[in-house]
């Protein structure tokens, strides 16, 4: 789809005039998405801000890529048309906690450290534990659907949020859901904008639900020797009543050695953590470690990692999986490491820095041993699929960083034709070059 | 609108003559579901027996354009599925197939018609079950579940439908047969959660991957006895406060114990004013401490009596009495009217006494039945059918009380959906730009307008024929 972009931007547009100082400045170098630098960096305090961005960015055929903390390395195809790095961060005033309804409202830019500090006073939480909680923003994490190991219990972003705010590509600013904890009145446009990776709308506020905070937890640590006694420890816990709130494992690669490690988070009052830890080495084995106050989660990739995928596939693949891409990249590759959320099946593999040279075979045994695990007839899970999270842009040209084209693809095609007619909004970047 | 005998003789073929409803007496029972104000009888039911019938029946009538509503089993209570204005029902009750159930992965495929209770029934024994609970769980199926986005007592700990589905089968209104399968990482838009409460009015579900859960180690549930309704809404803050995440808080209040006793005879106090039954799951190692706190709490509120069910039969006669509360209340009247409001959990009392004052205002009886630990109220406004003044201050009070909810910062539905009741509550729900991009996102699934007309949305749609209401009710 080609649509009519100027390919400058002018900074002296009026629609900018209402930005104070340090709120617009011109792109640099450390800007760029994908190698492509934007001409300006614009930082709104207000949703009235946001709206003169975009209305000059309608008006030009300008392309914005909001951004919040940037902690999910900002992945994507490479932009349509880059001209204005939205940086919310500066939209961080309201933090409104509601212990007694057990919710929380806050401006977009505020981090999910700064949310659950608060909540914490309050002796709640918000229970979203993906990597960097001082820079992740609200919206940031919304927006890409974040989470971390304690999905298992709680789910991910979407399954906490309530309500939001936001500006969509035809400059409609509007609450959808609500802020309460129980409500299907109307479509369920939070959940359209949730993990829409901003291409459809800014998220200008999000209301989510909170939970208790508990007394106490753990980490407990356990090791195997192989994939089939991770995973045979995955089914045992998986059909026990141990009511984990993360289960993680890691099957780390380095010089040709493997090591399978699973870390599980146990929550409650002391009592219940001794009887649950209790309950978990009855059924693993010995455990090797245990941490108070330290969660420990091997999902996570080192932020300069050369290459980052996303796996996603059923629980029972997950350990195969690993074993498999392992064991095909053995020969050609120093150091690999794999890690995943058990329960939920989700799967990371990542490079470290300095192994560009071997990002593509990478990728295709990722996709062969995906085949290989989850095509059998018997996994029923042919739509398991990975996500190129990370790579240098010289890796994503004609390639959908997405994955296979997803079923329902027309119908997203339609929906970013009605939330974003001008493709203002990280054009090009989402699934299908939507 | 007429079908003519061609379209009607092309839909046989395809469904087969056990898929086809037709003639006055036998189409009576499609004329409404739970929300019984407003009935209209579609010319013709079809019951397909699979996906691919499904999808040849809705490029038929996509062809034709014909409008058809898709049906569950009928016990939504908003008209989600009332066929006004709309001459072809598509129902589901001849897709009940468990197709595959995968406890390793823990989750199960069933189609639409398979009734929400036959799915933990079936991964019983392995000790699984299908977490979300509507108080019509024996009749109401997962295909309805899923388009009402339902929940039930115990989306408190637990959440809704969307929370527990990881896919779905479903036919857009042009035919296209539509498959989302993932495990919560679906790559795009969210079309999963999308469809889920979109009452029926995005294409027609035909099956759906649900999610099972492990039956906790331990359950403990307690009632607890009050003066009245405000104390018991103060005892469930109370409660949230110590940090407690009960399974399920539910409340009953005077009204609703007098119908339930006479009958279930489950043992209510006769002085009760109302009744909290409380249940807490998860490890026997953390059981007793946190029923203490339970109890702490309802004492400080003054409840008068605080009990733990002895038993398993003592806890599911307990709960037969509040799930089957709706079926209880025609004992009190001829006929009664469920609301579905939600205040944020601290508004409670301040709803309590605007229910009161409203009930009082328009010489309602007013029965309240309360997901209290959601904040979800559904008041049961009781009323003589026969009285057409009546009818009018019934719906009156609805309106009211729901406008209430929103005032308090809540929501016009928890779990019923808007369907045709609450249209007239969208514009105060929803400032004009959000009920246009709600628009929108129904116009890329449903372009021709075909599938399920005149639901959720304001629009212009036409005067109907509001009959006499009866005794039904559900949530």
């Amino acid at each position: 789809m080609q649509h009519r972009r100027k390919s400058s931007l002018n900074m002296n547009a009026a629609a900018f005039a209402s930005l104070g100082p340090g709120q617009l400045r011109p792109g640099r170098e450390v800007d760029a998405v994908d190698g492509v630098a934007p001409q300006a960096v614009i930082t709104p305090r207000s949703p009235d801000h946001l709206s003169a961005a975009l209305e000059e960015a309608r008006r030009e055929g300008l392309g914005i890529i909001p951004v919040g903390g940037a902690t999910s390395g900002l992945p994507g195809n490479i932009p349509e048309a880059f001209h204005i790095r939205l940086l919310m961060t500066g939209l961080a005033t309201k933090l409104e906690r509601r212990p007694a309804d057990m919710t929380v409202s806050v401006d977009a830019g505020v981090s999910l450290a700064r949310i659950n500090r608060a909540l914490a006073a309050a002796g709640q939480r918000l229970c979203l534990d993906p990597p960097h909680p001082e820079r992740a923003t609200a919206g940031g994490l919304v927006a890409s659907n974040a989470c971390g190991g304690l999905r298992h219990a709680y789910g991910s972003c979407r399954d906490l949020v309530l309500g939001m705010a936001v500006v969509d590509g035809q400059l409609r600013r509007y609450q959808c859901g609500a802020e309460v904890v129980k409500n299907v009145a109307g479509y369920d446009l939070p959940r359209l904008f949730t993990g829409s990776w901003g291409s459809l709308a800014i998220i200008t506020e999000v209301t989510f639900r909170t939970h208790p905070l508990p007394e106490q937890a753990a980490t407990l640590l356990f090791e195997f020797d192989d994939e089939a006694q991770l995973d045979g420890a995955r089914a045992r816990l998986l059909s026990s009543k141990l009511p984990l709130a993360a289960a993680d494992f890691s099957a780390d690669m380095f010089a040709g050695q493997q090591s399978w490690t699973m870390a599980l988070r146990v929550e409650g009052s002391e009592h219940e953590v001794a009887y649950q830890a209790g309950m978990a080495e009855e059924l693993l084995g010995r455990e090797i470690g245990e941490s108070a106050d330290q969660w420990w989660s091997p999902v996570h990739a080192e932020p300069d990692a050369a290459m980052v995928l996303k796996v996603s596939l059923p629980p029972a693949c997950c350990a195969r999986f690993a074993a498999a891409l392992a064991s095909e990249l053995a020969m050609s590759v120093g150091e690999l490491s794999i890690g995943g959320h058990l329960g939920v099946g989700l799967v990371r593999v990542s490079l470290p820095a300095g192994s560009a040279g071997q990002i593509s075979p990478a990728i295709e045994a990722c996709r062969r041993c995906l085949d290989l695990v989850c095509q059998d007839p018997d996994a029923r899970a042919a739509w398991a699929d990975f996500v190129v999270e990370k790579v240098p842009p010289e890796f994503k040209q004609g390639r959908d960083v997405w994955g296979r084209r997803p079923a329902g693809l027309s119908l997203m095609q339609g929906l970013k034709q009605r939330f974003d007619p001008a493709r203002i909004l990280s054009p090009g970047r989402f699934v299908g070059g939507i | 609108m007429l079908l003519d005998t061609a379209i009607k003789k092309r839909l046989r073929d395809i469904v087969g003559p056990e898929g086809m409803v037709e003639g006055a007496a036998a189409l009576k029972v499609y004329e409404c579901d739970g929300y019984t104000l407003e009935k209209a009888k579609p010319e013709l039911v079809l019951l397909p027996g699979s996906t691919d019938e499904v999808r040849r029946v809705l490029c038929e009538l996509h062809g034709a354009g014909i409008p058809f509503v898709p049906r569950g089993a009928g016990t939504g209570v908003s008209g989600g599925c009332l066929p006004a204005g709309i001459p072809v029902m598509v129902g589901s009750s001849r897709m009940r197939r468990i197709r595959s159930i995968d406890l390793d992965n823990a989750r199960a495929e069933v189609e639409a018609g398979v009734v929400n209770l036959e799915i933990s029934r079936a991964v019983a024994e392995h000790g699984y079950y299908y977490a979300p609970d509507p108080s019509s769980q024996s009749a109401c199926t997962i295909g309805g579940n899923v388009a009402e986005n339902s929940g039930g007592p115990h989306t408190l700990k637990y959440g809704v439908t969307l929370n527990h589905v990881l896919g779905l089968e479903m036919v857009l209104p042009d035919g296209e047969l539509l498959r989302i399968e993932n495990n919560g990482e679906q790559v795009g838009y969210d079309l999963l959660g999308i469809v889920t409460g979109s009452e029926g009015t995005l294409g027609v579900i035909t099956a759906a991957i649900v999610k099972l859960l492990k039956k906790p180690e331990a359950v403990a549930t307690l009632l607890a006895v009050f003066p009245g309704v405000l104390e018991a809404s103060r005892a469930v803050s109370d409660i949230i406060a110590a940090g407690l995440l009960p399974a399920a808080m539910e409340m009953m209040d005077a009204m609703v114990i007098e119908a339930v006793e006479a009958a279930y005879g489950f043992g209510f106090p006769d002085d009760a004013g109302a009744v909290l039954i409380v249940e807490l799951d998860g490890l026997e190692a953390g059981l007793d401490a946190a029923c203490v706190r339970v109890v702490q709490a309802c004492e400080g509120q003054g409840a008068s009596e605080v009990r733990r069910a002895a038993d398993e039969e003592e806890r599911a006669l307990l709960w037969k009495s509040r799930k089957r509360a709706f079926g209880a209340m025609g004992r009190l009247t001829p006929a009664y009217c469920t609301q579905d409001g939600v205040v944020p959990r601290s508004r409670l009392p301040e709803i309590v006494e605007i229910i009161a004052e409203v009930s009082q205002r328009h010489s309602l009886r007013i029965a309240t039945l309360m997901h209290a630990g959601d904040g979800n109220v559904h008041p049961l406004i009781l009323y003589d059918d026969k009285d057409q003044s009546q009818v009018e201050h019934v719906i009156m009070a609805g309106n009211e009380i729901l406008g209430a909810c929103l005032d308090l910062g809540g929501s016009v539905s928890g779990e019923h959906g808007i369907g045709v009741e609450k249209i007239a509550l969208m514009s105060q729900a929803f400032d004009q730009e959000a009920l246009q991009a709600m628009a929108d996102l129904r116009a890329v699934f449903n372009p021709s307008g075909l599938c399920n007309p005149h639901k959720v949305l304001p629009s212009d749609r036409s005067c109907m024929e509001v009959k006499r209401p009866g005794p039904r009710g559900g949530g």
